[in-house]
C-alpha cells in the first residue's frame, strides 16, 4: 500500500487537485498549496527533498516574470478592454445591425460578427460572455427576437474569442508548448473562421425558414441615405476592424512579434477612443483597473500552476501517467490524443481555460510531443500545433455544453429574469452540435489546421 | 472587533494605492513597446546604450511590476477565479467559513513557503548586485526580484485582511458584520 502511494503520488496529486478545486477557494492558491503539500508528502516518503523547494522561486520567476512572450497577455487584455469601455464595441454592433437589417436574422448575425471581431477582449470566457450579453441581449430582446435564438447566439459568439486570434489563451498555450505564438495564431485562423461562418449560415437558414424568430429591424432606425450609411461604416466599423487586422497582419507577415503587435494595438485603441471623444481620465482608470485585475488573476494562477507542475514532475508524474496510459492500452499518438480530448471536454464543464491549459498541458504535452501518430500528422511540433488547436475548439465546445458548460452559468448571472436556464439550454444545443461537427472535421482533416501555417511558411 | 476591522481597512487601502500607482505601467509599457518598434524600423537608437536589448528587458520588467503589485489587491477585490458551481449556492455564513478554511489550509501554507523563499531570492540577487546576462542589458536585476517578494508579501497582507473580514462577519456584532462585508462586496 505505502509503496503504491509512493509510486503514484503524482497521480493522486492530480485527483486531489481536481477534487479540492470544487471547494470554491481561488484556484491560484489551491494549485500552490497542493504543490507544497505533495512536496512535503514526497519528503515524508523519501521521493522528494526539502532542498528542492528552493528551486521553486527561480522556476516561478523564469516562467512568469522573465518572459518576453507573456508581455503580450496584459497588452491584448488592455487593448480589448479599451475597445469595450470606450464603447467602440457598441458602435460596432449598431453599425453591423444597420448593415444587416435586410438579412434574415441580421441582428443575430451582427452579434456573431461582433464576437469574431472583438475576440481580442477575451481574457476569461466568463468576462467576454458577460460583456456580449450586456451589450447585445437588451437590443435583441427589444427587437422581439426569440429568446432561445438570442442566448444561443450570444453564448456561442462570446466563447469564439478563446479560439480566434489574438487570443491570450493561444499566447499562454504557445508559451507552455514551446510553439511560436504567431504559428498558433495562424493555425487558429481557419478553424475560427469556419466556426463563425457555420454559425452565420445556421442563423441565416434558421431565420429564413422561420422569420418569426428574428423580426427585421424597423426601417426608421439608423441612417436613411447611402451617404449617411457610409459615414456610419467609416466611423464605427472601419477603425476597430482596421486596428485588429493591422495587429494580426503584422504578426502574420512577420513584421512584429505578438508582444510588439499587442503594444502597438493598445496605442491604436487609445487613439481610437480619443478620436471618438470617449477617452476621459475615468475611462482610463476603468480600463487600467479592469485589465490589471484580469492580468493579475492570470499570472497568479501561472505562479500556482508552475509550482504544481514542478512538484508533479519531481514526483515522477510524467512516467507514471505514461505507464498508466500504457496499462489502459492507450499508447499510440491518436489514442493518447482522444483520451486527452475526452479529459479536457469533461474538465471544460467546470473549469476555465486557464486551469485546463496550465494543468493538462504540462502533464500531457511532453507525452504527445514524443508520441507516434502513425503518419496521420508528422510527429513532434506539427502534431503539437494540431493538438493545441483541437484543444481550443474542444474547450470552446465544452464551455457551451449543457447542463454544466460554465459559459452558460455566467450568462444566467447576467440575463434578466424573463430568460430562464431552459431558454439558455434549448438555445445553445444547435450551436453545440455545430461545434461538435467542426471539432470532428478538425480531427478527421488535420489540414484544416495545418494548411495555412504551412502555406505562409510558418512550418517546414 | 473594531480595531481588527481598522487593520483590514488599512491593508486594503495600502494595497489599493500601491496597485493604482503602478497601474500606469500599462501606459509606460505601451510607450516603451511603440518606441522600440519604431526605433528599430527606422534604425535609430537612444544615446547611452539604450538600444533594443534594454528596451525589451524593460518591457518585461514593467509587465512584472504591473502584475506583482496587483496580485494581492486582486484577492481583496475577489478577482481571482474560483470554481464556485458547488459552493456558490451556500449561505453567506457557510461561504465565509469556507473562505476562512481556505485561507488557513491553502493560502497560508503556500505563502509560508513562498514568502521566505522570495526574500532569499531577492537578497541573494541584491548582495551580488545582479545584472542582466546580456552585455548591454539592464543593471540592477534585484529591483524586479524585490517586486517578486513584494508580490507575495502583498498576497499575505490581502489574505490577512480577508481573514479578518470573514472572522468579523462570522463572530462580530450585527453592526460590525455589516462593516466587514457590505452586502454588495460579499461576492
Amino acid at each position: 500500500m505505502i509503496e503504491w502511494i509512493t509510486d503514484h503520488l503524482a497521480v493522486l496529486m492530480f485527483f486531489v487537485l481536481t477534487f479540492i478545486m470544487f471547494v470554491g477557494y481561488p484556484v491560484a492558491f489551491v494549485l500552490g498549496a497542493i504543490g507544497i503539500f505533495f512536496g512535503l508528502l514526497g519528503v515524508y516518503f523519501g521521493v522528494f527533498s526539502l532542498i528542492q523547494f528552493a528551486n521553486l522561486m527561480p522556476r516561478v520567476y523564469g516562467t512568469a516574470v522573465e518572459n518576453q512572450v507573456l508581455v503580450a497577455v496584459p497588452m491584448f487584455v488592455f487593448m480589448g478592454t479599451m475597445l469595450e469601455k470606450s464603447r467602440v464595441a457598441e458602435d460596432l454592433l449598431f453599425c453591423l445591425q444597420v448593415l444587416l437589417r435586410r438579412v434574415p436574422g441580421g441582428l443575430a448575425m451582427a452579434v456573431t460578427i461582433l464576437g469574431t471581431i472583438m475576440a481580442a477582449t477575451t481574457g476569461i470566457v466568463g468576462a467576454s460572455v458577460i460583456m456580449l450579453t450586456l451589450i447585445a441581449l437588451p437590443v435583441m430582446l427589444n427587437g422581439n427576437y426569440n429568446k432561445e435564438m438570442s442566448v444561443g447566439t450570444i453564448a456561442s459568439a462570446g466563447t469564439l474569442g478563446i479560439l480566434i486570434p489574438p487570443s491570450i489563451m493561444l499566447v499562454i498555450m504557445g508559451d507552455l508548448l514551446q510553439i511560436p505564438v504567431g504559428t498558433l495564431f495562424i493555425g487558429a485562423v481557419i478553424p475560427g473562421l469556419v466556426m463563425s461562418t457555420t454559425y452565420l449560415v445556421y442563423i441565416f437558414i434558421r431565420c429564413s425558414l422561420n422569420p418569426a424568430l428574428a423580426p427585421a429591424l424597423d426601417a426608421s432606425i439608423g441612417p436613411q441615405t447611402t451617404a449617411e450609411l457610409w459615414a456610419l461604416v467609416l466611423k464605427s466599423f472601419a477603425p476597430p476592424a482596421f486596428l485588429i487586422f493591422l495587429v494580426l497582419g503584422s504578426i502574420f507577415l512577420g513584421w512584429a512579434t505578438p508582444t510588439e503587435a499587442a503594444g502597438v494595438g493598445c496605442a491604436g485603441a487609445i487613439i481610437l477612443a480619443l478620436v471618438n471623444r470617449r477617452l476621459s481620465l475615468k475611462t482610463m482608470f476603468d480600463v487600467i483597473e479592469s485589465s490589471a485585475l484580469t492580468n493579475a488573476m492570470v499570472f497568479f494562477i501561472i505562479f500556482g500552476a508552475t509550482l504544481f507542475s514542478y512538484v508533479f514532475r519531481a514526483l515522477g508524474g510524467d512516467d507514471v501517467v505514461h505507464e498508466i496510459l500504457v496499462k489502459m492500452g492507450i499508447d499510440t499518438g491518436v489514442e493518447i490524443l482522444v483520451f486527452t480530448m475526452v479529459l479536457i471536454f469533461v474538465m471544460g464543464f467546470f473549469f476555465d481555460w486557464i486551469e485546463i491549459c496550465l494543468v493538462v498541458i504540462p502533464i500531457f504535452g511532453p507525452i504527445l510531443m514524443k508520441a507516434d501518430f502513425g503518419g496521420i500528422v508528422p510527429n513532434g511540433q506539427i502534431a503539437v500545433l494540431w493538438f493545441a488547436i483541437l484543444m481550443a475548439v474542444n474547450m470552446q465546445t465544452a464551455f457551451l455544453t449543457p447542463p454544466f458548460g460554465f459559459a452558460l452559468f455566467y450568462m444566467k448571472g447576467t440575463v434578466p429574469p424573463s430568460v430562464t436556464m431552459g431558454h439558455i439550454y434549448r438555445g445553445i444545443i444547435p450551436f453545440v452540435l455545430l461545434q461538435l461537427i467542426a471539432l470532428g472535421f478538425c480531427i478527421a482533416y488535420p489540414q484544416i489546421v495545418l494548411w495555412l501555417p504551412k502555406y505562409m511558411g510558418f512550418l517546414d | 472587533m473594531k480595531p481588527l476591522l481598522a487593520i483590514s481597512d488599512l491593508i486594503d487601502l495600502t494595497l489599493k494605492w500601491i496597485a493604482y500607482t503602478f497601474g500606469w505601467c500599462f501606459l509606460a509599457n505601451v510607450i516603451v513597446i511603440c518606441f522600440d518598434v519604431v526605433s528599430r524600423k527606422f534604425g535609430f537608437q537612444l544615446p547611452y546604450g539604450w538600444g533594443s536589448t534594454p528596451l525589451q528587458e524593460l518591457q518585461w520588467h514593467l509587465h512584472a511590476v504591473l502584475f506583482l503589485t496587483w496580485i494581492g489587491y486582486a484577492y481583496v477585490r475577489n478577482a481571482h477565479v474560483r470554481i464556485d458551481i458547488v459552493t456558490g449556492t451556500l449561505s453567506d455564513r457557510s461561504q465565509a467559513s469556507l473562505e476562512l478554511f481556505g485561507c488557513i489550509f491553502f493560502a497560508l501554507p503556500y505563502l509560508y513557503f513562498a514568502v521566505p523563499y522570495a526574500w532569499d531570492f531577492f537578497t541573494v540577487s541584491f548582495w551580488q548586485n545582479e545584472s542582466s546576462s546580456a552585455p548591454n542589458g539592464l543593471s540592477r536585476r534585484w529591483i524586479v526580484k524585490g517586486f517578486l517578494f513584494f508580490g507575495f508579501l502583498s498576497v499575505l497582507l490581502a489574505v490577512i485582511s480577508v481573514m479578518i473580514r470573514r472572522f468579523v462577519f462570522l463572530f462580530g456584532s450585527p453592526d460590525d458584520r455589516q462593516r466587514a462585508m457590505p452586502a454588495a462586496a460579499a461576492h
